[in-house]
């Protein structure tokens, strides 16, 4: 209780939170990717995928449970592949990050400060995440299990609600499935299960370390069932055609709760109020994560003062980058990049790890 | 005085002990210099320093003084042990409860301020101290700050012992362990920390003695000045240390294993570890039957957010999101609005302030006119700044209503934080509407992550919910007191132990 | 001191920032009601605002503009007025026949609404028979703010199965998926405003009207769970007898063989006798009971064929949604006929079986 690690429900929250934060923002790109209401298929097969390649990276952890994968990946590869995988991590931190801000600004700014400038928005919400980033991983993993309670839960529970106006029979046709869509939008699917990169560095702050095989693969189960939870309530109310036409899905099925008896109206701001939180504990998260990414790398021996230099990165990268209204045509090539690295990366550390363990017993 | 060394042993001539002694206490007139002759021979002189005022006079007068004169035989009392001399003094019968054997001049000067009677002896280097502190004070009344419908109307007073005994009374364990200590360079003020040795947390107790040990000041006149100077984050609006007037509550706390901190002359002890949760519980949840108690928990944490947030969504509802309102209420509301000359925000700021005067008030004044003023700032302000036009009915609403919810707050600090909080969220509001709260509440959330008392998270146990899902029975709702059986998980208590009813 | 620098800058921020955001809920207009009519090229708007007097919102302010749309009304509006246009509580919009007839202007206009992030998907639609400005016009001496009597009365219909859209929502949702919908149709009816028909709409453009015996009979088989078959008067042997459908059950068999779509509904229908004549004990034959119920199926399956009928030939328009189950049950099948479907669907054999069931006859035999 006394020391500086995270318990391992903490990470477990950690995980989860910033995972749904992906998945809302990636979901535009899952209901158009597939033509039809089978999504929830690419987000199955995507979980099966990363059930197995956690397996696999559960094993090496064993071995080297005190090291993120940077610290794993100078162990056993030489160092300038080490380097590599650092900047690699460095950059898609900031990149995700930067594009969770914008998007979320835009929300806001769209349904909340039409008037406020974009910059105003992104400002407050990167002080507010920086302050927290800088606390370290003990304060971060509080806030998160407090956002999770006060804020997500919530959120989850006023989205049911909005069942009131679906149309249950939305989920058909299953077959026969589209099935070239599907294949294509695992890579995306893979991508929004984010705690997966997350956990190669989370995991080496748990304090007990027995428990991270169970947590990791709990974390892909909960997270799978909630995206996949999340993906049909969108298409019972909205319909597959209807569905593929959103910019912000969450945001629009927020405008359908029907708490009986609830008496505000705009319920979208309610929801946006409560994603601000949940948003900013995941911007937070990763922008501690790149500070540990950032000293694993560079090697130093703290790492609270790097956030002093992600904020102007962070905020260029946000002011600086298009909607994702406008990146969803050119986003493909991306995420299938990053998918498939942040598969093969942890891979192939795994094996790597697990070679070295073998030749030195 | 300057000069003065205190550590110095006491003199075998009575004289110059007194001589000595008038030098300390130079100009204090209530010092009192009573010269004896005594023993069997009446060769024996003796002088009997005391603080008028502070002593129980017939302690001295009729038990000390007069066994001393008739029994003691002392003429060898140079050259007794101190346990020799106490046998000797306990022949006589002296009846007084505390007798001691002090061997410095510092010593004896600390005794007499503590009200205790110095008998010093001649042709004798040691000094004994009668104990003989009476002093007037406050009976045990009822705690003026926290009241209860049902449950012990005994509360703390000045005395630190009495207070340490209305602890004993109710916690007949001998394992309840009182450790005396001093604080205050100039007050020497008592401070006794009391634990259950079985059941307190080590390291929070350690953390508390380090501490105190470690204060460093002039004079400690109340409590708070210990609080502000052990707490973990002075700058924080949040208390860090819980404080009660409840002897009560101070004996569920040393139960769950906490540490209870009773300080001389404050009617109120610390009780440390505090967190989020403690200052939301009041004795009486456990006192009333469950399921109300369940109930008016809940209506704490219902008040919670309204007594920090109502005024600030006012502001940003009417200020930058209309439309969250129901249509009627928003027409009402813009119609109740067409006529006043301030902007949301001041009405808000104006009316909480007004409020917060009402309340300044009514504490500085005696009790029969307090309820008046009550009254006069309710409902005359009130009322008639809504006539004429200078805010609107709503804000009187929503003003009213947050000082309501303020009062369910158990915890006056606590409650005075959450007052002070609402300011900064009222600004937010102004000045981003619930996106400015949004990111307040934000802030907060940092902060008490953050925070720790004696080294336990602030905001246990919902940081680590599913580790301390037994301490979670606690929170919102109270558990029944047979499911009480075990002490909070985030102390890591050694044993587990069943409250028997 | 770095730490009082800190929060000096930070306070500093807050309080220098513009505010921009800002306005007073009384320094807006609320729109309550919009009637778009269209007019040569352009659109004239037609907006409804509640006069905000302290203690009553029932008078109003009725403002007429042209523009090309939403954004270009609110921009003259905003020039014209001392008030800031606020559109999100708005209640109810009302599309001119004319403008309903153009497909162009009726896309850009569902466009704008589903495109704005201020305007709620909720808001009740209808089309005006006319002019929407008539109708944004009519003064209710009930109720004065008419946008807060259709979306009342709208909300209702709703409710009872009368009508099958209501929000603008469900408008775009059903010409999503079928191309078609059925819009509630406002009138001016003397001093007040009544919605007894649907517009049918056909890829965004009125095609034509259902009358209110059509109405109901394809709510029966939109939404029989909820169908509200009020009034079913017979006249059997000389006697008039009003029966109420209470409950309803249908399912429903849809084939499609290659070009051939078949469509067979079986609803059963469970009646209260409303009304009969006293003194007459004719209720006690079953007999009779069999001959109402043999009228009463005769009557409705009139309606329904006729109905469906104009459906498939006039309009080719498939508001009993029969395409949509088609693409969810039967995807193959349909995937080969999508492209075709119109006429697919005008040659499409639609039956409707119904049954009978009188349950009680009231509180009197």
């Amino acid at each position: 209780m006394f020391n500086q690690d995270i318990t391992p429900y903490q990470n477990l929250s950690i995980l989860l939170l910033v995972s749904f934060v992906l998945q809302s923002m990636l979901m535009p790109v899952l209901l158009t990717g597939v033509d039809g209401p089978e999504g929830w298929i690419s987000v199955l097969i995507a979980a099966l995928i990363l059930f197995f390649a956690i397996k696999a990276v559960n094993k090496a952890m064993k071995t080297y449970d005190e090291d993120t994968i940077i610290s794993v990946s100078d162990k056993v590869f030489p160092k300038f592949i080490s380097k590599l995988i650092g900047i690699y991590y460095i950059f898609m931190f900031l990149t995700v990050n930067s594009l969770i801000m914008k998007d979320f600004a835009e929300q806001v700014k769209l349904m909340m400060m039409f008037r406020t400038p974009l910059s105003t928005v992104i400002v407050a919400i990167l002080l507010t995440a920086a302050y927290a980033a800088k606390k370290g991983i003990h304060t971060i993993a509080n806030i998160t299990n407090i956002v999770l309670l006060t804020s997500l839960i919530p959120y989850l529970l006023i989205i049911i609600f909005s069942t009131y106006y679906a149309d249950y029979s939305n989920i058909f046709p299953v077959y026969p499935p589209d099935m070239e869509g599907i294949l294509k939008s695992v890579p995306n699917a893979a991508l929004s299960f984010f705690g997966f990169s997350l956990l190669l560095f989370s995991n080496s702050r748990v304090s007990a370390k027995g428990k991270n095989p169970k947590i990791n693969k709990r974390y892909l189960l909960i997270s799978a069932v909630l995206y996949m939870v999340s993906y049909l309530l969108i298409i019972v109310k909205f319909g597959t055609k209807e569905a593929a036409n959103l910019v912000w899905p969450f945001v629009s099925i927020m405008k359908f709760v029907n708490i009986p008896g609830f008496f505000f109206e705009s319920t979208e701001i309610v929801g946006l109020c409560l994603q601000i939180t949940v948003i900013f504990t995941s911007i937070c998260i990763l922008a501690f994560f790149t500070n540990l990414a950032m000293q694993e790398t560079f090697k130093t021996k703290e790492n609270g003062y790097f956030i002093f230099i992600q904020i102007p990165i962070l905020y260029l990268m946000a002011a600086g980058l298009p909607g994702m209204y406008m990146m969803f045509p050119y986003i493909q090539i991306p995420i299938y990049i990053l998918s498939g690295m942040n598969l093969f990366i942890p891979l192939l550390a795994a094996y790597a790890a697990g070679r070295k363990y073998k030749r030195s017993t | 005085m300057k000069d003065l060394d205190l550590n110095q042993p006491i003199n075998t001539d009575i004289h110059k002990n007194e001589q000595i002694f008038r030098k300390v206490f130079e100009n204090a007139d209530d010092i009192i210099y009573r010269k004896l002759e005594a023993g069997k021979t009446k060769n024996l002189k003796m002088l009997l320093l005391y603080v008028d005022g502070m002593t129980t006079k017939e302690a001295i007068s009729e038990y000390a003084i007069e066994n001393l004169l008739m029994g003691l035989n002392l003429d060898k009392a140079q050259n007794m042990s101190n346990a020799q001399l106490e046998q000797e003094i306990a022949k006589t019968s002296i009846a007084v409860s505390e007798i001691q054997i002090i061997t410095t001049i510092g010593e004896c000067v600390d005794k007499i301020l503590s009200g205790e009677t110095v008998l010093l002896l001649d042709t004798c280097n040691k000094g004994i101290m009668l104990s003989s502190r009476g002093w007037p004070m406050r009976g045990v009344q009822e705690p003026s700050a926290e009241t209860l419908i049902r449950g012990a109307r005994d509360g703390f007073n000045e005395t630190m012992k009495v207070n340490i005994s209305l602890i004993r009374r109710r916690l007949r364990d001998p394992k309840l362990k009182v450790k005396y200590t001093q604080v205050g360079k100039r007050s020497k003020t008592d401070i006794a920390i009391i634990y259950i040795e079985d059941l307190v947390n080590k390291t929070v107790l350690k953390t508390v003695e380090k501490r105190i040990n470690n204060i460093e000041i002039d004079a400690v006149l109340e409590s708070s000045y210990i609080e502000e100077m052990i707490e973990d984050d002075g700058y924080s609006p949040f208390p860090q240390l819980e404080n009660t007037e409840r002897p009560d509550a101070a004996a569920s706390a040393l139960l769950e294993g906490r540490v209870v901190i009773a300080v001389d002359n404050t009617p109120s002890v610390l009780i440390a570890p505090a967190i989020f949760v403690s200052f939301m519980q009041s004795s009486e949840d456990y006192y009333e039957r469950w399921l109300p108690a369940c109930a008016i928990r809940l209506l704490r944490y219902i008040a919670l957010p309204i007594v920090m947030l109502l005024p600030a969504l006012y502001v940003a509802v009417t200020q930058y999101h209309p439309n969250l309102l129901p249509t009627q209420l928003s027409l009402y509301v813009a119609a109740s609005r067409a006529n006043v000359p301030f902007p949301p925000y001041f009405e808000a700021l104006l009316m909480e302030l007004v409020i917060e005067l009402v309340r300044e008030a009514s504490y500085r004044i005696t009790t029969p006119v307090g309820s008046t003023i009550g009254l006069v700032g309710g409902l005359v302000i009130g009322q008639s700044s809504v006539e004429a036009g200078l805010i609107t009915p709503l804000a009187v609403i929503v003003v009213a209503l947050t000082a309501i919810a303020s009062f369910t707050i158990p915890s006056y600090n606590f409650g005075a934080t959450l007052r002070l909080i609402r300011f900064a969220f009222i600004v937010l509001a102004a000045t981003f509407g619930l996106f400015g709260i949004s990111i307040g509440l934000s802030f907060l959330t940092i902060h008490l992550c953050t925070l720790k008392s004696c080294g336990i998270p602030y905001m246990t146990p919902f940081i680590s919910f599913v580790e301390n899902k037994r301490d979670l029975k606690d929170t919102l709702i109270r558990p029944r007191i047979r499911k009480l059986v075990r002490k909070p998980d985030y102390l890591h208590m050694e044993k587990e132990e069943k409250k028997n009813v | 001191m770095k730490k009082l620098t800190l929060s000096l800058l930070i306070i500093s921020t807050i309080l220098l920032c513009g505010c921009w955001d800002s306005v007073e809920i009384n320094k807006r207009e609320y729109l309550f009601a919009v009637g778009i009519d269209k007019k040569e090229d352009k659109l004239n708007f037609i907006s409804e605002i509640p006069k905000i007097n302290e203690g009553s919102e029932e008078d109003r302010l009725v403002y007429s503009n042209e523009g090309e749309s939403f954004a270009d009304f609110y921009h003259l509006n905003y020039l014209h007025s001392d008030k800031v246009i606020s559109d999100r509580l708005m209640q109810v919009i009302v599309l001119g026949e004319d403008l309903a007839r153009d497909s162009e202007a009726m896309k850009r206009i569902f466009d704008e609404i589903q495109r704005s992030p201020q305007m709620n998907r909720r808001v009740k639609i209808c089309i005006a028979k006319g002019k929407a400005e008539d109708i944004i016009n009519t003064e209710i001496p009930s109720s004065p703010i008419v946008g807060r009597f259709l979306s009342d009365m709208l909300v209702k219909l709703k409710r009872e199965s009368q009508q099958d859209v209501f929000t603008f929502d469900e408008a775009i949702l059903n010409l999503g998926k079928t191309g078609n919908a059925m819009i509630p149709l406002v009138e001016v009816n003397e001093k007040s405003l009544k919605i007894e028909r649907a517009a049918i709409i056909k890829e965004y453009e009125l095609v034509g009207f259902l009358e209110t015996d059509e109405l109901e009979a394809v709510m029966l088989l939109l939404d029989p769970s909820n169908a509200n078959i009020r009034n079913i008067n017979v006249e059997t042997d000389g006697t008039t007898i009003s029966l109420d459908a209470v409950d309803v059950t249908m399912t429903d068999k849809i084939r499609l063989k290659g070009d051939k779509l078949s469509v067979d509904y079986y609803v059963t229908l469970y009646c209260y006798v409303d009304s009969f004549i006293i003194g007459n004990n004719s209720l006690e034959d079953r007999y009779f009971l069999n001959r109402v119920k043999e009228e009463s199926i005769k009557k409705l399956s009139e309606t329904s064929t006729d109905t469906i009928d104009k459906l498939q030939t006039q309009y080719k328009a498939d508001l009993l949604r029969i395409k949509d189950k088609l693409y969810k049950y039967n995807k193959n099948e349909y995937e080969k006929v999508r492209d075709k479907y119109d006429e697919i669907f005008a040659q499409a054999d639609i039956k409707v079986y119904y049954k009978m069931q009188i349950k009680s006859t009231g509180l009197v035999k």
